[in-house]
């Protein structure tokens, strides 16, 4: 487990430090805010909230540190116990961190083309490929789950509810 | 008397309780989902709920409440893995019966609990809700302040692995929240000149963001995993008489005690029917079979953490405060659709409170009647594959987002949020607890404004007695509390590894 440990409190101090970060940009952006009336003040809340955050991410950087240095040198990679940790890269396997990059990807994708395209287009694209991120491999699901869908939800929220989903170029 | 007649007349007409059923019913599936939770439920049904009137939408947001609560135990029992935290208990017995061969009495036996819960917990909110709205007509901006801190505290039982990362959760929240228009002079904060940010970031994207997008990317992690299917024949679902009227002994106490629980921010279900649980097994004078299949041992917490909706209620709607993760998301979807939970609304708008407390009683009875009549139905449901079921909630999660001001731009922030909630989750940082400051931190700063614009910048007011204090000393024990508990469960994870090493 010191290998885990070793991980979590790395994963505490870089997480910390970015709070900490956020933390400075805000006091920094809140102290150059317009104050507008007497007694009533716009910085009051992100001031108390930023140094909130900005103790809370100290304390957390510290905690990381501590963590760290409880374990026991080279606990990362044989521990007492004679079991070899696994190195990061094996802890989240590659063909996840593949996946998830296709997901936001996709999602990302799927926000900029469709007005452009159309909703349905779009849609019908969008979730073949993420029922490919999450492994179906059935052709006939692979087609008519995201064409029924897509045009169910099109016409119940375009007819039914008159969202203006976007027509696309195609129409 | 005569107002609920009234409520009732409205609830049963066919287009309410079509809406109602559809609620549970949606509750019920969502909740029976591994991987999903009432939370994920009431987000889905967010996009439907602008295009039905402000009572609709709250009559079938109960019914999803309501449902999913329930629906956790199909799941905990039939495949031993709880659709809710708050089912967690119902496994332990639960699971082994359905082993038994007894998935049907299980689930019967679950069914009826629920329904008295909820029936026992529902009573109670009729009763008490509008007797404390009264009594909160009281408060003034500072007293609301202190509530607002006392809320924010909440945020300290939902960071069971660290309070520290809960608080910077919540903190962060606090921090998006304030980007835009502040709530009080319309002044500009954090926009960096982008128009779109006057308005802040949305809440219904941030909300499908943090709950339902981040739960799709860690579902990716589990693609390839087997599935375990859950049992074929459910059959013989109605308890004996001599068991039933065991389950009356049992669900009475434990239907109450949630109901209580639940009225006590900060606790819900979970905690609920664990206790439940321990106090029924402790009484019992065959302590030895629970574990092993007790009906009682599935009864006990099934009414107890039904019995939390109605109590969990009480402090929502009368004072806006949410009391677990559950009725956080529900009050960021009230404001969603434009309805303020405070004592205002009691006074202002009686009707639709009315008409909200029967469809929730009603929703109690559709409990019963959806459960015991689909419990064969329910296995299949549970055999969706990942595959199919996850790909359309994502597509249910953009069309909700893009709904609300029909732009793609709100689809984006869904997206980002999502990644920024699935790392949070990661890390051991409680996405609720980023849900709480975003909503929270917007009402509390308006207070805090409202109270040193009234009194000339006097800080002190902000304290006034006697009802301010109490708020803040709920607070603190509220934190202390949650220290407690984080402390407990680092013990108990120190003997859990030491018991597991020994083994070794």
């Amino acid at each position: 487990m010191s290998g885990d440990k070793e991980y979590s409190g790395k994963a505490d101090i870089v997480i910390g430090a970015l709070f900490l970060g956020l933390a400075v940009f805000a006091l920094v952006l809140t102290s150059q805010l317009q104050e507008p009336r007497e007694h009533v003040s716009i910085r009051n809340f992100p001031t108390i909230v930023s140094v909130g955050m900005l103790l809370l991410s100290s304390l957390l950087i510290a905690k990381g540190i501590t963590t760290i240095r409880s374990q026991p040198r080279g606990a990362d990679h044989a521990a007492e116990d004679g079991f070899v940790r696994k190195p990061l890269r094996e802890r989240i396997p590659t063909v996840f961190i593949l996946r998830f990059i296709g997901f936001v990807v996709l999602g990302f994708v799927y926000t900029q083309v469709i007005r452009p395209v159309g909703y349905i287009p779009a849609t019908v694209v969008l979730l073949l490929a993420v029922m490919g991120l999450y492994g179906e491999k059935k052709w006939y699901r692979l087609i008519l789950i995201p064409v029924v869908v897509g045009f169910v939800l099109f016409h119940l929220f375009r007819t039914l509810f008159r969202v203006p989903l976007p027509l696309g170029g195609l129409w | 008397m005569e107002a609920f007649l009234e409520a009732l007349t409205f609830v049963v007409t066919p287009y309410n309780f079509l809406l109602l059923l559809i609620g549970v019913a949606g509750g019920i599936v969502v909740g029976a989902l591994p991987g999903l939770t009432g939370s994920v439920g009431i987000i889905l049904l967010l996009p439907f709920m602008f295009y039905v009137e402000q009572a609709n939408a709250l009559i079938m947001m109960g019914g999803v409440f309501c449902g999913a609560i329930y629906g956790g135990a199909i799941s905990a029992i039939l495949v031993a893995t709880p659709g809710t935290p708050s089912a967690a208990a119902t496994m332990l017995d639960g699971y082994p019966l359905a082993q038994k061969g007894q998935a049907g009495k299980a689930l019967g036996v679950a069914t009826i609990a629920s329904t008295a819960g909820g029936i026992i917990s529902m009573i109670f909110l009729i009763l008490v809700a509008p007797q404390l709205a009264r009594f909160a007509l009281r408060f003034g901006p500072p007293e609301y302040f202190a509530l607002m801190v006392f809320a924010l505290t909440i945020i300290g039982s939902v960071s069971a692995e660290s309070l520290v990362k809960g608080l910077l959760a919540g903190l962060f929240g606090l921090l998006i929240a304030t980007v835009g228009l502040d709530p009080f002079m319309g002044y500009t904060r954090f926009t960096f000149g982008i128009p779109r940010l006057l308005t802040g970031f949305p809440m219904l994207p941030v909300l499908i963001g943090v709950f339902a997008i981040s739960q799709l990317l860690v579902q990716l992690e589990n693609v390839g995993k087997p599935v375990v299917v859950p049992p074929q024949n459910v059959t013989n679902v109605l308890p004996t008489r001599s068991e039933l009227k065991g389950l009356v002994r049992v669900v009475v106490p434990t239907g109450v005690l949630g109901t209580l629980l639940g009225c006590i921010p900060g606790t819900g279900g979970a905690i609920a029917s664990f206790w439940a649980y321990s106090e029924v097994k402790r009484f019992s004078k065959e302590p030895e079979t629970f574990g092993k299949g007790n009906i009682y041992g599935i009864a006990a917490p099934e009414a107890a953490n039904n019995g939390t909706t109605g109590g969990a209620l009480v402090p929502l709607l009368t004072l806006g405060i949410p009391g677990d993760v559950v009725t956080a998301v529900i009050l960021g979807a009230l404001m969603v659709v434009g309805v303020r939970p405070g004592p205002m609304l009691f006074r202002e708008q009686p009707e639709m409170m009315n008409a909200l407390f029967v469809s929730l009683m009603l929703a109690q009875f559709l409990i019963l009647g959806l459960g015991l009549l689909s419990v064969r139905v329910l296995p299949r449901v549970l055999k969706t594959p990942p595959s199919i079921l996850f790909p359309i909630i994502l597509g249910l999660c953009f069309i909700g987002a893009f709904s609300l001001n029909n732009s793609p731009y709100d689809m984006l922030i869904a997206l980002v949020f999502g990644v920024i909630g699935y790392f949070l989750k990661k890390h051991g940082f409680p996405p609720a607890a980023l849900i709480l400051g975003v909503i929270l931190g917007p009402l509390a700063e308006g207070h805090l404004n409202r109270t040193l614009a009234t009194t000339h910048g006097d800080w002190t007011v902000l304290f006034r007695p006697p009802i301010a204090p109490v708020f803040y000393i709920l607070a603190l024990l509220s934190i202390i509390y949650a220290l407690k508990g984080a402390a407990a469960v680092k013990r108990r994870a120190g003997l859990v590894n030491a018991g597991e090493e020994k083994g070794n």
